[in-house]
């Protein structure tokens, strides 16, 4: 396997990380292209002018740049020097940016040249005087005049992210090299890199999770193209000469609407992360991507430094197959195990909470050293899962989104994988709605045309009893939340509970 | 069959997926119907939210065919009826 037994970046970089022919394209962003060359010229520059600004190693450093290769390359100077890096998306307004930092004690600040005002106005509003600058206005310096030792460990602190985690509480979590190295080899794996290359369009922000992911399918060899801006419209203008797209599902689901008939033949790759690749919407994709015929998901958290499982499909033919039964990967060093509520683990084919340990899991949270998410050096995903005899892992979906009906626990991906294949159902999701007799009851809420008795026949002629929702409601949309736009199925529960509490209120009335 | 079983039986098909002549006032909900518990429940629900009258939990949970729980349904709706009344 690439980048074997190393775990410290500048090893990485020296030893693997680029192809041997350095005059490849590495990057293509705003229709220029950046070989592999200029990329290691860039990062070797930088390296040199944030030594001369007084970065050294341990140091903490927030940024927040737009995706283009200079947030690779500030990345990878960083790593190498054996600095901490904190990325932020631009997106974020800067007083919330400053909190951030400040929670994870930055040293220093790079900006991008728009936004450095308005981060130095913060800064300034906060009597903060944290050294800050953008790329353009860091030391000059000369390559060969510059003396510049990497010094970088394997446990040193790579980088910081805040990770809502299971609980809901912002956490810190930070991955050292060690783990962050395991990534660049999973996402090796997961993208199925080529002899002959490929240009991939990457639909990700370029922060903590997107960054590790990023650079994995930067280590992978492929060219990675990066859209402006996030319209669907810029990305699809991109994927008309790529070969591959990558996304995150909900994202996935609006390039697909927004190609609105158009079609897309150079692409013949898809990959996405941070949630359920439904079955459907791969078969919905095969409209404006006639000539897919590899596809994959990649599994993690922050917590994992994001990717350590992955699905696969090598042709259109496998794109039927169980999207969420995940191999682990091998070869970096993790060792999974479902476990029961009194952390017991459970045999094959039994439901449980996913726990997993190794080079990818970091030691706990900075802010929360007593977390009972981790425990003997075992994290607690907060994930349903069942452990297959195989050694493959089937993913159930969030403990806290998991439906508990009548004493069974239900998967809601179990559901809507079935509902979804259904004439006229364009989306469904399900969750579990309180009640005071059977702890709570299966909701169904579906996008489209179909009609409810339909789904009913459908679910109550192949699915087990215990799976058939108890109700169904028709909604124009289903909710998402911010960022990656992954399902709000607690904004569902709301609207269900409304309903219920309304009848519950008649029932006063009527005394 | 009391004056609602029609209106009440079309109800029951269009929530399980059934067609009309696959059930009647002597359907069983559990054996015949294969719903559980939470399933009647949620029959009820259903019903009350169509025919806009509250059916006690309590009364659901001891109803075992589709007769059984239209007569309940028919109760209800007289007592409602009655309390409107001024």
């Amino acid at each position: 396997m690439k980048f074997k037994d190393l775990y410290d970046f500048n090893s990485i970089y020296q030893d693997s990380l680029f192809p041997d022919d350095l005059s490849r394209a590495a990057f293509i962003y705003q229709g220029n292209t950046v070989t592999y060359a200029e990329c290691k010229q860039r990062v070797d520059l930088l390296c040199v002018q944030l030594a001369a600004w007084g970065i050294k190693p341990g140091d903490r450093l927030g940024y927040s740049l737009p995706s283009s290769p200079e947030a690779f390359f500030l990345y990878m100077a960083l790593q190498r020097l054996g600095a901490c890096a904190i990325p932020l998306h631009e997106q974020i307004p800067p007083p919330a940016k400053l909190g951030i930092w400040q929670a994870c004690k930055a040293d220093f600040v790079i900006a991008g040249d728009h936004l450095l005002p308005a981060i130095k106005q913060a800064l300034l509003n906060g009597g903060i005087n944290t050294p800050v600058a953008s790329l353009s206005s860091l030391p000059s310096a000369d390559i060969e005049d510059s003396a510049v030792t990497f010094t970088a460990q394997p446990d040193a602190i790579a980088l910081m992210a805040m990770s809502s985690g299971t609980t809901g509480r912002p956490k810190i979590v930070a991955p050292t090299q060690r783990n962050a190295a395991t990534v660049l080899k999973a996402a090796h794996h997961l993208m199925q890199p080529s002899a002959e290359g490929y240009q991939l369009v990457i639909g990700f922000p370029l922060s903590t999770s997107g960054i590790l992911t990023c650079m994995g399918m930067f280590a992978a060899g492929v060219t990675l193209v990066i859209p402006e801006d996030m319209s669907p419209n810029s990305f699809l203008t991109l994927a008309e000469s790529a070969q591959a797209i990558a996304a995150p599902p909900a994202y996935l689901e609006g390039l697909t609407a927004a190609a609105n008939g158009r079609t897309y033949a150079s692409v013949e790759r898809v990959y996405t992360g941070m949630d359920f690749f439904r079955n459907a919407l791969l078969e919905k994709m095969r409209a404006p991507f006639p000539n897919l015929n590899r596809a994959g998901n990649g599994y993690g958290l922050v917590e994992t430094s994001t990717v350590l499982m992955t699905w696969h499909a090598h042709s259109a033919d496998e794109f039927s197959l169980p999207t969420n039964r995940m191999q682990p990967v091998a070869g970096i060093g993790n060792e999974f195990a479902v476990k029961d509520s009194e952390g017991k683990e459970v045999a094959p084919g039994q439901q449980g909470e996913l726990h997993v340990r190794g080079n990818s899991v970091v030691s706990g949270y900075l802010n929360q050293p007593d977390s009972q998410a981790f425990n003997d050096g075992w994290f607690a995903t907060g994930d349903i899962a069942i452990a297959h005899e195989d050694g493959s892992i089937s993913l159930l979906g969030r403990s806290k989104d998991i439906i508990k009906r009548g004493g069974r626990s239900i998967s809601p991906i179990e559901v809507t994988d079935f509902v979804n294949q259904l004439a006229n159902v364009e989306a469904s999701a399900a969750v579990g709605v309180p009640h005071e007799l059977y702890g709570e009851m299966l909701w169904l809420f579906i996008v489209g045309d179909a009609k409810h008795r339909d789904i009913m026949r459908a679910c109550r002629q192949h699915l087990a009893p215990y799976l058939v929702p108890d109700q169904i409601r028709s909604i124009a949309e289903l909710p998402k939340n911010p960022g990656v736009g992954k399902l709000d199925y607690n904004a569902l529960k709301i609207l269900a509970l409304a309903e219920l509490t309304e009848g519950a209120d008649n029932e006063c009335e009527m005394g | 069959m009391n004056a609602k079983w029609d209106e009440f039986q079309q109800l029951v098909c269009d929530h399980l997926g059934m067609e009309q002549d696959e059930v009647g006032p002597q359907t069983n909900l559990y054996t015949d119907l294969g719903i559980d518990s939470l399933g009647v429940v949620s029959l009820g629900l259903v019903t009350q939210k169509h025919f806009q009258v509250q059916l006690p939990l309590a009364s659901l949970t001891g109803i075992s065919t589709l007769g059984g729980l239209c007569e309940l349904l028919v109760e209800h709706l007289v007592d409602h009826q009655l309390q409107k009344q001024p």
